[in-house]
């Protein structure tokens, strides 16, 4: 096995051992809340809220990049915001599919249009916007710059997704936190606390996975374009 | 449309804390609810862990081959020239 694959390995091996152990926990320890909060499927919130949670730092990443791409240009730093905005994707999705079938049980309907679930389903949709203009807009400069401007202007959003519910209300509850009233016993605690640090290390895989693959894209169209001007790339 | 307006509000009070009760296991529909959601979240991250995966072997696959291509060009060029 090629040594500089072993932090990525360790960090793979270690995400999966401890989700493992988290679905075990909700299953098996956790006890199951009050009818009103959904009963057992308000067990789906262990990976909800931390899901919200890897999209906020996601979406981090994406700025922070994004930002740093607009400053200086760089295929790592050009990696990276797209990998945030790609990884943020991915959970806000999970997010928007989990959050549903939780609402089912515990408000009686799917999909209600309130605050933080419209907020949440807008940023979802401007990293959608990142996603698909880097695929199918082509790697150029230009693009590669409107990605980034869309990358800082998008994270605007996310604190508002935050503070909406103390803003302007709505449904969406107000566990953890000003103003809740807490997860009320141990084990729930626990597990939400596992639930966020597994959240954090899956990010930190995924956004790890992906950038590694844009730079490796980069590297690809570099040596396509060295090997085309050798006239290497003719019969291809 | 005033039953349909009626629909969407909360069936309860909406709750600001989480406790434990003795009994809530016998809804059969708030358990598919979970293991749908269980379901979808396996499908979204293994799915793209594994896509990733796989597009990053066929990408480093490609990559190796062209760039040993550019090297032997390299060395015959510099052979040619010597």
């Amino acid at each position: 096995m090629d040594r500089r694959e072993l932090p990525h390995n360790a960090l793979v091996l270690l995400t999966a051992l401890l989700f493992s152990y988290l679905i075990y926990f909700i299953f098996l320890r956790v006890p199951v809340a009050q009818i009103e909060a959904g009963g057992i499927a308000q067990k789906i919130f262990y990976f909800h809220m931390p899901s919200a949670y890897a999209m906020y730092l996601s979406g981090f990443v994406c700025f922070v990049a994004s930002a740093a791409y607009l400053v200086r240009p760089t295929d790592g730093r050009d990696a990276w915001a797209r990998a945030g905005a790609e990884v943020a994707v991915v959970f806000g999705l999970f997010l928007l599919v989990s959050g549903p079938l939780w609402a089912k049980k515990a408000w009686g309907v799917y999909w209600a249009w309130e605050p933080r679930l419209v907020t949440t389903m807008l940023s979802v949709l401007i990293y959608v916007a990142i996603v698909v203009l880097r695929a199918f807009a082509g790697d150029g400069e230009a693009e590669r710059k409107f990605a980034a401007a869309l990358g800082v202007l998008g994270t605007i959003n996310l604190p508002i997704i935050h503070y909406s519910v103390q803003k302007w209300g709505g449904m969406h509850p107000q566990v953890v936190g000003k103003g809740g009233g807490g997860l009320r016993h141990p084990d729930m605690r626990s597990a939400l606390v596992m639930g966020l640090l597994v959240m954090t290390l899956l990010a930190a895989l995924l956004l790890w996975q992906r950038a590694r693959l844009a730079i490796a894209r980069a590297r690809l169209t570099r040596a396509e374009q060295h090997a085309a001007g050798l006239g290497l790339l003719d019969g291809a | 449309m005033t039953t349909k307006v009626s629909m969407l509000q909360p069936a309860t009070q909406t709750p600001s804390e989480f406790s434990p009760v003795s009994g809530g296991t016998d809804s059969t529909s708030a358990e598919a609810l979970l293991v749908i959601a269980y379901i979808a979240m396996w499908l979204l991250f293994f799915g793209f862990l594994v896509l990733t995966h796989r597009r990053q072997r066929g990408l480093n696959e490609k990559l190796d081959h062209l760039e040993q291509v550019l090297k032997n060009t390299d060395t015959a060029t510099s052979t040619e020239s010597t």
